[in-house]
């Protein structure tokens, strides 16, 4: 019996390995906090496959758990900013995203965050370093500016190494003119 | 008055070309038909002889076609028997079949040693030009035969050759969703190409050190991107130094004892110094704006840089040992953005990035920002890295082929006329161009 079940469990390891491994690509675009639900996902197919009650899921530390709702309620509040070609204060639209972010940063003393700033890829790459690094502190600043303490938030700037979107169109462009609040792990 | 004295220089420009042999090639100027040369196989006695024969003759054929400057005959039409022409060619035979030129030469094998001679003739003055005679070790032929095509195109251009030179660039592996990138070193021609890191972290803006055993790029291995110094023999890397913001942008002094770079600070980015020896430090600009790209002036002592303190990006120099405050001046006045200067190993240059609607270009300009002049324009095109001769440029371009981006490294001579796609295994980008041998 016992030889049963481990077999079985192979079994299902192999499965849930070899569709990780075709999942992940699709989810690189989102990051690493989806795997978790795509976990969730792959036992339901298995379910309907196999006609099999059995669930598999990563186990969470209690930290992840924490984190991963925290993210979510990031994603709810709005992660990121945008800004036009060339500029490094953040579009209007953006003024409210970042009072959602401020009170969720002031009723979260726990976490601190990184800014992200990003560029589209219509400029030098030298340059739009500086500038990624300038979207990103201009949202730190506002940031702390709405009582967020300065300590708690770091900035990178990517310039236009990490393209929202490889697309070239001006909606691309424009998704990838950013800045991008996450939560340190 | 203006008449006459338009009559004077028209005169003297045409004197002057009467007096130039036809062989000169003034590469500064607008470039004249490639001059037609005829490549003999060199001379031989053993089978072992006979293989590097080949192998030269193919390196310097290569060479000289990749130039622009030379169309190889075909040795099909050759009338002469190439053996004799080394000791003597029968000048009427090759200018029958239009040769200007006949490069013709021996070699000899010593156990580890390669020992070429070579003779250069010039067909119409029925003369021999050039007579050289090179040793190097056995292995080392291909660099034997780049220094030959460099001895050629010295005695033509009166420019140094750089046939012989290395390239450091950033090679791009495009996946669905990301980009792969990795530092490649090889050969101007693309031969002896070699990755220099595994791609597990994203690396930009590799730039040689003068004596190409070192080479400073941005890494984004740490939490903060930070400029690195990787040493090509040993594969050592080290971090320039500890600074509180991001380093980017760096570039050696010509003399190799400076790196100059970008520093963040509260969202802007200033310029800085570093001594290679003792580690200081010494800012250059000093404002809240984003001043970058800086590259040092043959003489070392003076920086040119792109800020966008006047709204827009333009280009400044600084004399390095001036006070902080004082201010640097403007070079550039043209509509658009001027980004990416790279200052001529021989001073008369400086080769930028120009964006103005949405169009990217490649541009020279001199010192004082005088005679501005774009030699190459894409879909986009940047970081033009000079040369050893500083008569050639190498750049970043991004073509567009139905609707998909193809990033490539190509060069380019400062005429504008001959630009050329360099072969890389993968696409590319952000190329810098290594020193020359000392020979």
């Amino acid at each position: 019996m016992y030889f049963f079940i481990k077999t079985y469990f192979l079994f299902f390891l192999i499965i849930i390995f070899t569709s990780c491994s075709s999942q992940n690509k699709k989810v690189l675009v989102e990051g690493g906090k989806s795997e978790v639900s795509t976990s969730i996902e792959e036992s339901d197919n298995l379910d309907k496959n196999n006609n099999q009650s059995i669930t598999v899921k990563d186990e969470l530390s209690e930290s992840e758990k924490i984190n991963k709702v925290l993210n979510e309620k990031l994603l709810e509040v709005g992660d990121r900013v945008f800004f036009d070609y060339d500029q490094s204060r953040f579009k209007t639209a953006g003024i409210e995203t970042l009072k959602r972010q401020a009170s969720f940063l002031v009723s979260n003393q726990d976490i601190t965050v990184t800014i992200e700033g990003h560029c589209d890829a219509r400029g030098t790459r030298e340059y739009n370093l500086a500038l990624g690094e300038r979207r990103a502190y201009s949202v730190k600043s506002f940031l702390t500016s709405l009582g967020v303490e300065e300590s708690r938030i770091s900035v990178i700037s990517f310039g236009k190494e990490k393209l929202q979107s490889l697309e070239n169109n001006e909606k691309a462009w424009s998704e990838s003119r950013t800045a991008i609040t996450t939560i340190n792990p | 008055m203006t008449n006459l004295s338009l009559f004077l220089i028209i005169s003297i420009f045409f004197i002057k070309n009467l007096w130039t042999a036809p062989l000169e090639i003034d590469v500064t100027k607008g470039v004249i038909e490639p001059i037609p040369v005829a490549i003999t196989k060199f001379n031989y006695k053993s089978i072992k002889e006979k293989l590097l024969s080949n192998n030269i003759f193919e390196v310097i054929s290569n060479d000289l076609n990749n130039s622009g400057l030379f169309r190889k005959i075909s040795n099909k039409a050759f009338l002469q028997n190439e053996e004799e022409v080394f000791f003597q060619p029968l000048f009427k035979d090759w200018s029958l079949i239009d040769a200007n030129l006949i490069i013709s030469g021996k070699i000899k094998i010593d156990e580890e040693k390669l020992l070429v001679n070579i003779k250069l003739w010039d067909v119409y003055r029925e003369k021999l030009i050039l007579s050289k005679k090179i040793e190097g070790i056995n292995n080392n032929w291909r660099v034997l035969a780049h220094i030959i095509s460099n001895l050629v195109y010295e005695r033509v251009t009166g420019e140094k050759g750089y046939f012989d030179t290395r390239l450091v660039y950033i090679a791009e592996e495009k996946n669905t969703n990301n980009i792969t990138k990795k530092i490649a070193v090889m050969d101007y021609d693309g031969n002896n190409h070699q990755y220099l890191t595994n791609g597990k972290n994203l690396v930009i803006t590799p730039r040689f050190s003068p004596d190409g055993k070192k080479i400073a790029y941005l890494s984004f291995s740490k939490k903060k991107p930070t400029v690195y110094l990787l040493d090509i023999i040993t594969k050592k890397e080290k971090v320039l130094g500890d600074f509180s913001g991001m380093s980017f942008a760096p570039r050696f002094s010509p003399n190799g004892e400076k790196i100059t770079f970008s520093l963040t600070k509260k969202g802007s980015s200033n310029i800085f110094i570093q001594d290679l020896n003792n580690n200081d430090i010494i800012q250059v600009t000093k404002n809240r704006h984003i001043n970058t790209s800086p590259s040092f002036s043959p003489n070392n002592d003076w920086l040119v840089f792109s800020s966008d303190r006047a709204g827009k990006q333009n280009l400044y120099i600084k004399k390095i040992d001036t006070r902080l405050t004082e201010k640097a001046k403007r070079i550039s006045y043209g509509e658009g953005n001027y980004a990416t200067p790279a200052w001529s190993p021989r001073g008369d240059y400086i080769a930028f990035t120009k964006t103005y609607r949405n169009e990217f270009y490649i541009g020279l300009m001199k010192q004082d920002g005088s005679g501005e002049r774009i030699i190459s324009k894409g879909y986009l095109t940047e970081s033009p890295s000079w040369s050893p001769n500083g008569r050639t440029l190498v750049f970043n371009k991004i073509t567009k082929k139905n609707n998909k981006l193809v990033s490539g490294i190509f060069t380019i001579d400062i005429t504008g006329n001959l630009e050329k796609k360099l072969i890389t295994p993968d696409e590319a980008s952000d190329p810098d161009w290594g020193p020359s041998i000392n020979y």
